[in-house]
């Protein structure tokens, strides 16, 4: 490519215009923006010093993206308007193109001008709404917003594709898309400008190597370094990146974006009677959720939230690393939760209650107001006690997505429950306290589903053995049909006795005697002996009462028992049986005919219904306790007809 | 492992029933004997008394 070579209109010094598409230069010798205009170079004004930070990359930097090489040949640094810094690199491709690698928080995303189709028009930025998707910009895709807001360009170094004016504001939109879209609408030209990319990581770029810059730590001035209120000494974990600080002695909060630490003022004392168990600086991994990676705690916070007139507070972690960026550590009712960012448009909406991520189906669980209460430590916004934010958490235990909303931002996250001893064995501590109730997204431990699913499944087994065993037990065969007539009785407490004629009764099979009497308004009682005729004992002896009753009472007929009644007994051994009976009757006065039946291989329920009792009560009762666990977990929620 | 061993003797008590239920079947026992003066057991062991 053809370079242009000049003189800084500042300061006389060399500078050059070495890409095409450069429209300013940053001097390196006095820091002048220079601009090359149709009437020369323009000199913007003087840029401040790129804020260091721990980036891996760096101006001249090749890498390769899809096969294609490029370089980085300039930097600008911008501002968020709560403070936060990001900058945004401008990549040269040897095909041509030209691209901006945009750094913030430690994840990198790539990006190309997009020229839009005809007919597709970008909302303006007052009607942008947070959340919302714009169609258009992908071909398929809807991308939806996330954030919103005016950026505040403060530094550059290198060549830069626009006019870069130092202090210059812009509104500008992020927006992301499923599968790491990502794309960013510049609202300082009319039309606005889009530009349409990914969220790519560094070994996409060929730079699988690159660590984070081994810079000593930023410091201010030697002097700024102390509280300016206290002057108790403070030490900054993540220098780069800290916006707001708060003095654990004097509990003033300070403003250190300008590069010196300033006082802003007094923070209110904490309403929250709980005290922080974990302490600004300690260390800790954990696993998979951090790579490995150990995380610092660099600061800290109180929130809460006010439902129904109740405050409910809990406390924050804010954890650095610098491959991993930033990530919360949250403690509410000493339960915890590793909470992580996410990726919005990888969230689907089910309906109002129910959300859908990687899989899982997230039910409402709460929707308040989450405040900051008071704060310790250093954050990387310009974080104030009292601000708040709409928050709106779901649950597929052990997960929770969470979504704070404001006006002009969204940020979804997602938290994983951690048990209170992977807490402690993370820090290497010990004797956290212990939590009471049930957490939103505690996974239920218990082995109810174990004792249901068996339960259920034996039970499945019983149904299939009754049915196979049918044939078996229930291939009814009368082996005795006979009447006895018993001759009255002189006294009304006399018993008559009368013996069946002799029948054969075969093994494994029940036996069922049925007695048959015309009873009217009366009773009769038989006791009925079974006797092996060829032993001449008898084996089993059961007491067969019939009793029939009925009337009219308030002009509505009503009967009680029958002419018939019948028992079972188990089966006896083969042979030659003859039935002893002895009556009793209402009305001994007269004779008594009684019918008699015994019956093989009767149909039984009672040895069903007593399996299939034993084997739901323990999944009946395990079932019961877990329900009992949802039931105390959503109590808590102001959704509890969600569960 | 308590919880291991509760498990394991859920699993040999459901073990248990079923095959309890499948022996009553087969050689038809009732659980629930309506003999009144029976012990309620299958006759197994002959006699049991009488008059």
């Amino acid at each position: 490519m053809s370079v242009l070579k000049a003189s800084c209109p500042s300061c006389a010094g060399p500078i050059e215009f070495r890409a095409g598409s450069t429209i300013v230069v940053i001097c390196p010798h006095c820091r002048s923006a220079v601009a090359r205009t149709d009437r020369g170079l323009d000199d913007l004004g003087k840029v401040a010093e790129i804020v260091e930070s721990q980036s891996p990359l760096k101006l001249g930097l090749k890498g390769t993206w899809r096969g294609h090489k490029f370089e980085l040949t300039g930097r600008s640094q911008n501002r968020h308007e709560l403070g936060g810094v990001w900058d945004e690199w401008y990549a040269v491709f040897s095909n041509g193109w030209v691209g901006w690698l945009a750094e913030a928080q430690g994840k990198f995303y790539l990006t190309f001008y997009k020229k839009l189709p005809a007919g597709v028009k970008i909302p303006d930025y007052e009607s942008l709404v947070v959340g919302e998707p714009i169609f258009g910009i992908h071909e398929k895709l809807p991308l939806i917003v996330n954030e919103k807001g005016t950026a505040t360009a403060i530094a550059a170094e290198g060549e830069i594709p626009f006019k870069f004016i130092p202090g210059e504001k812009r509104n500008y939109a992020d927006l992301s898309g499923e599968g790491n879209l990502f794309a960013t609408i510049d609202y300082e030209t009319n039309p606005p400008t889009v530009f349409l990319g990914e969220e790519v990581k560094l070994e996409d770029l060929g730079w699988a190597d690159l660590k984070p810059a081994e810079r000593a730590e930023r410091r201010v001035s030697a002097a700024s370094m102390n509280c300016p209120k206290c002057a108790a000494p403070l030490s900054l974990q993540a220098p780069d990146k800290t916006e707001r600080v708060a003095c654990p002695y004097c509990d003033s909060l300070l403003d250190v974006s300008e590069g010196k630490l300033k006082w802003l003022k007094t923070l209110q004392p904490s309403p929250y009677e709980e005290k922080f168990c974990l302490k600004i600086g300690m260390k800790a991994s954990f696993g998979n959720l951090t790579r490995n990676e150990p995380m610092t705690i660099i600061g800290a916070m109180v929130r809460s939230v006010t439902i129904e007139g109740e405050t409910y507070f809990w406390h924050e972690y804010l954890l650095y690393n610098p491959k991993i960026g930033f990530r919360w550590l949250v403690h509410s009712d000493n339960h915890w939760n590793f909470v992580e960012p996410v990726n919005p448009a990888l969230i689907s909406r089910g309906s109002k209650k129910k959300i859908f991520f990687e899989g899982d189906s997230f039910k409402i669980f709460q929707d308040a107001v989450a405040r900051v209460e008071y704060v310790t430590g250093e954050f990387y916004w310009r974080v104030e006690q009292g601000e708040s934010v709409r928050a709106i958490d779901y649950i597929a235990p052990p997960k929770v997505l969470s979504c704070e909303l404001t006006g002009k931002e969204m940020n979804w996250s997602l938290g994983h429950y951690l048990t209170v001893q992977e807490v402690e064995k993370a820090f290497g501590i010990q004797n956290l306290p212990r939590p009471r109730l049930i957490a939103p997204n505690q996974p239920y431990t218990g082995d109810a589903p174990f004792y249901i699913k068996w339960g259920l499944f034996s039970i499945a087994v019983l149904i299939i053995l009754a049915i196979l065993l049918l044939p078996f037990s229930a291939s009814t065969k009368t082996v005795l049909t006979q009447t006895l007539v018993f001759p009255p009785a002189n006294n009304p407490n006399a018993t008559r006795v009368l013996f069946s004629k002799p029948f054969e009764l075969e093994a494994n099979k029940n036996i069922q005697i049925t007695a048959k009497a015309p009873v009217d308004n009366s009773w009769v009682e038989l006791d009925v002996d079974l006797i092996n005729v060829q032993t001449n004992q008898e084996v089993e002896s059961v007491s067969i009462p019939v009793e029939y009753y009925y009337g009219v009472e308030d002009g509505e007929r009503w009967t009680e028992g029958g002419n018939e009644n019948s028992s079972k007994i188990s089966s006896l051994p083969k042979g030659t049986y003859v039935l002893r009976v002895e009556a009793s009757w209402q009305t001994s006065n007269t004779s008594l005919p009684v019918e008699l039946k015994v019956e093989q291989g009767i149909a039984s329920c009672s040895n069903f219904i007593c399996a299939f009792i034993l084997l739901a009560i323990v999944p009946f009762i395990a079932w019961i306790r877990r329900r009992h666990f949802e039931q105390q977990r959503w109590e808590q929620s102001m959704f509890s007809s969600s569960s | 492992m308590f919880r291991y061993i509760l498990r394991i003797i859920f699993i040999i008590f459901t073990l248990t029933v079923l095959g309890g239920y499948i022996m009553a079947t087969w050689f038809g026992w009732e659980i629930v004997s309506s003999g009144s003066r029976s012990r309620g057991m299958p006759y197994i062991f002959g006699y049991r008394g009488g008059k």
